[in-house]
């Protein structure tokens, strides 16, 4: 492990700026407004407690394997992120260095994982945050793993083919739960899972396949994101306009109401004067 | 049959006949008054964030029953929270059974299809949560089965108590705060479907005028009540 990690420090030495785009329908999030962004961070790579520094500041001290933040309000900008092996930090070799675009209004999730080759990395993710339809559930999946492409299936039936580190693949799919593996790609051989997930409506469940092939620890994290719900496009809860006519249908009846009485009473009348006779 | 008792008995009709007279007068009357026009015999706040579009309504600014509801409303929520079995509105004499529904494939909220029966939407808060819009849709009729149980919506005055069993055992209490006739376009937009704010249950129908030739009902019945324990 050790070897892989000094290895990949020189790998990833090199600040590199991520190709982050705040998307139309990450800005268009009402919640993150202005300058500022929600940042979570997850921690992907087995095996190794770290300290995660934002330039010189600390921002998540002894963090652990499998291990996700809550949201954190962040301003916008470039942040030079570096991770060190728990207490080398700040000024040791890094394990992990890089240059990270955090856009204004965005929702981002940044992931210290391991590459396809097995070398510690980090990169950003933009959560898809825009409105979801009623009913709906969104599901993204981040192949973070020392692993080959993988196809996604939910309830035995692939939802995403040919998924490649670090690449994310999502949809809107019916809400509920679903039993979800990891297969290698093209395959029936099971890499993950199967596990439960519950797509609860108007969220956005994000997994992430994690770990390594080669190590034998591949597994499944999942980030629940919320707020996305949409209400119904309507109520059709009337179909004949009998409850129309129902409803208008006091007058009529009043009407024939007073009717009856009048004839009775001018009958009566008539009679009345008659046996008066 | 003497002359004085069969004179007696069409008295006795003739002022039957009188009384009637006078009732169907005053159905008349009330029916000019509170009619058939929609939104006409609405009252109550509107439920939420968002435009409404109120459909011509005589803004009657009388006292606000939901105001000192809302401030009774504070009080510590003893209610669980707990997928609602049944809704009853005693004074309208409605019991109906509820079951989860959902959404269909066009967008809209699954009705029941039976009419005496009403559906809660299952993404909406459970009876008893402390935030949102608990919602319950129904059939105000139904092709081949005749009217709706909500049908009596119509009637809904502010305070009438509802009642919303749970499956767990408990109940929470209501009470209508306020009684929205909405223009189906406009029902997304109203609050009815909100998940944060004040907890309310807000029932919804349709209610006229039925156009056959534009989709038919043109109007959603949106009932609020809040949670009011006796």
């Amino acid at each position: 492990m050790n070897t892989r990690v000094a290895g990949a420090t020189v790998a990833v030495a090199i600040a590199v700026t991520l190709s982050v785009t705040a998307g139309a329908s990450a800005s268009a999030q009402p919640r993150a407004a202005g300058d500022q962004a929600m940042v979570s961070v997850l921690h992907a790579v087995p095996g190794l407690t770290v300290d995660v520094y934002a330039g010189d500041k600390e921002l998540i001290p002894d963090f652990k394997p499998g291990t996700l933040t809550d949201p954190m309000k962040l301003d916008a900008g470039s942040y030079d992120i570096k991770i060190f092996k728990e207490g080398e930090g700040p000024n040791g070799t890094p394990a992990i260095e890089k240059k990270v675009d955090v856009p204004a209004g965005a929702n981002a999730t940044l992931v210290a994982h391991l590459t396809a080759d097995g070398k510690p990395t980090l990169d950003a993710y933009v959560n898809d945050m825009s409105k979801i339809p009623a009913g709906k559930a969104r599901l993204t999946v981040r192949h973070v793993a020392a692993a080959p492409a993988v196809d996604v299936r939910a309830n035995g039936t692939p939802v995403f083919k040919d998924l490649v580190n670090p690449k994310e693949a999502k949809g809107e799919v019916a809400a509920g739960t679903v039993s979800a593996d990891v297969v290698l790609a093209g395959t029936d051989t099971v890499a993950i899972g199967p596990a439960k997930l519950n797509l609860a409506e108007g969220t956005n469940t994000v997994v992430y396949a994690w770990g390594s092939a080669a190590d034998k620890n591949l597994q499944l994290k999942t980030q629940s994101l919320t707020g996305m719900h949409s209400a119904p496009s309507g109520v059709p809860a009337g179909e004949t306009g009998a409850a129309a006519a129902h409803n208008e249908g006091v007058p009529l009846g009043a009407l024939s109401l007073g009717a009856v009485s009048a004839l009775t009473a001018a009958g009566l009348l008539v009679r009345l004067r008659r046996t008066a006779r | 049959m003497s002359k004085p008792s069969s004179r007696l008995l069409l008295l006795t009709g003739l002022s039957a006949a009188l009384v009637g007279l006078i009732v169907s007068a005053l159905l008349l009357v009330d029916a000019r008054l509170g009619g058939p026009a929609a939104g006409a015999r609405d009252f109550g706040p509107t439920s939420g964030a968002g435009p409404v579009s109120s459909p011509r309504t005589p803004r009657v600014t009388t006292k606000e029953p939901s105001a000192a509801m809302a401030r009774g409303d504070e009080a510590p929520r003893q209610a669980r929270t707990s997928e609602p079995s049944s809704l009853v509105l005693p004074r309208l004499d409605v019991r109906a059974a509820v079951k989860a529904v959902g959404v269909a494939a066009d967008g809209q909220i699954e009705i029941p299809a039976n009419p005496k029966q009403v559906g809660w939407y299952r993404y909406s808060p459970e009876p008893g949560s402390p935030k949102g819009s608990t919602v319950i849709v129904g059939h105000v009729d139904s092709k081949g089965r005749g009217l709706g149980v909500l049908v009596a919506l119509d009637d809904v005055r502010a305070g009438d108590r509802v009642l919303v069993r749970q499956k767990d055992g408990g109940e929470v209490q209501y009470r209508v705060s306020s009684r929205r006739t909405i223009g189906k376009r406009d029902l997304a937009a109203s609050g009815a479907f909100r998940r944060d704010g004040p907890a309310v249950l807000t029932l919804i129908t349709c209610a006229g005028p039925y156009l056959a030739d534009k989709g038919g009902y043109q109007n959603n019945l949106v009932v609020t009540a809040v949670e009011a324990p006796t």
